[in-house]
């Protein structure tokens, strides 16, 4: 017959069942991480948890318990600023102290529904600039690059005629000729374009 | 103000909302709840010669019953401690906030101490060498003579009569 859990006559040779030496040796261990100043889980049975505050309050009622100088400023802090600024909401945590595990963040369901909204909000906002930006680059006006075969119109035979022997070192003049007249080219489909004509 | 606040800290935690919370954690937020309204009525505090701390400890029992009274936990322990509170001394008869703790942390004992004691032996002893002393399980183990599963399981059943004899000495209704 394995023994009452809500009976205060403990007998040693009580059998103990399987599912308590479990359930027991979790309990002890929840008391090694709260001993060993690490806290406990946040997530637990509400049977271990009242178990739990009664072995902290024996601890804390015995003395065992202290609250570190750096913990007790960073408290301070906290209640300072939220002394300063009133709307700051109470139930935000305390920082832990350093080298301590971080415990769980709590959000609010406001905080995360708005953080929830993000990803549509940006996704929303860059779907606007980019039809904007392909409505501009539809409607705007057109200016095409002149046509090379009119920047070439004149053969350069025409230009600089026949080369004799005699000029044939003037390459450079001639390049110059060549040159001036594709630039006047150039020039001309340019006004015609700005003035609304045709090529 | 700071340097008062952090001085205080320290008592008002261990002595008073500690013992009375069983929460690590929830002890912190009713600490700074304390410091902040302590902050913010500053004001209304009237010098008389005596230490702040009374004033102080008497927030942190005002934010303790505000606890139990929002959250309607029928925690017993907690509503045994909390029912105690009413009965403790007058903290405005004492000089000295180091008196005022010492008494606290003297009462916060003497009620273990009888709830202890109102216990199987094995058990009382379970949770004085676990819970009190700090031992190692295996060294509490060993000390009683048995293994350590054992142990474990010992001090499981004696958390639970202590909680089931603490929380019996309030009435069901507390606070």
């Amino acid at each position: 017959m394995t023994h009452d859990p809500d009976d205060d006559d403990f007998d040693p040779d009580d059998p103990i069942s399987p599912a308590e030496l479990a359930h027991a040796r979790g309990f002890g261990e929840l008391i090694d991480r709260a001993v060993a100043g690490r806290g406990v889980p946040a997530a637990m049975s509400a049977d271990d948890r009242a178990l739990v505050e009664v072995a902290t309050v024996i601890r804390g009622a015995a003395g065992r318990i202290a609250l570190t100088d750096a913990r007790a400023a960073s408290i301070v802090d906290a209640a300072l600023l939220a002394a300063v600024d009133k709307d700051r909401p109470r139930s935000v945590s305390v920082p832990p102290p350093l080298g301590a595990p971080s415990p769980p963040r709590v959000v609010s369901i406001d905080a995360a529904r708005k953080r929830s909204l993000l990803p549509w909000i940006a996704a929303t906002v860059a779907t606007a600039v980019a039809a904007a930006a392909i409505a501009i680059l539809v409607t705007r006006p057109v200016r095409h690059a002149p046509s090379p075969s009119v920047a070439a119109r004149r053969s350069a035979d025409q230009l600089v005629g026949v080369i004799t022997r005699d000029r044939a070192g003037d390459a450079a003049a001639r390049i110059d000729v060549i040159y001036a007249d594709r630039l006047d080219g150039w020039r001309e489909q340019g006004l015609a374009v700005r003035s609304g004509g045709t090529r | 103000m700071r340097p008062l606040l952090e001085r205080y800290a320290p008592p008002l935690y261990g002595t008073i909302i500690l013992p009375r919370t069983g929460d690590a954690a929830t002890a912190e937020d009713i600490l700074r709840d304390t410091m902040a309204t302590a902050v913010e009525k500053i004001g209304r505090f009237t010098w008389q010669g005596k230490s702040i701390y009374p004033w102080l400890r008497q927030i942190a029992i005002n934010k303790v019953y505000d606890l139990h009274r929002q959250s309607k936990r029928s925690r017993r322990l907690a509503d045994a401690m909390a029912q105690e509170l009413p009965q403790e001394s007058d903290p405005e008869s004492h000089a000295d906030a180091q008196l005022i703790a010492a008494e606290d942390q003297r009462q916060n004992r003497a009620r273990i101490t009888v709830a202890l004691e109102g216990l199987n032996e094995r058990y009382r002893v379970a949770i004085e060498l676990r819970l009190i002393d700090e031992l190692p399980r295996d060294e509490c183990a060993r000390r009683l003579g048995i293994t350590v599963g054992t142990f474990d399981v010992l001090l499981f059943r004696a958390v639970r009569a202590f909680r089931k004899r603490f929380g019996a000495r309030a009435p069901e209704e507390a606070v």
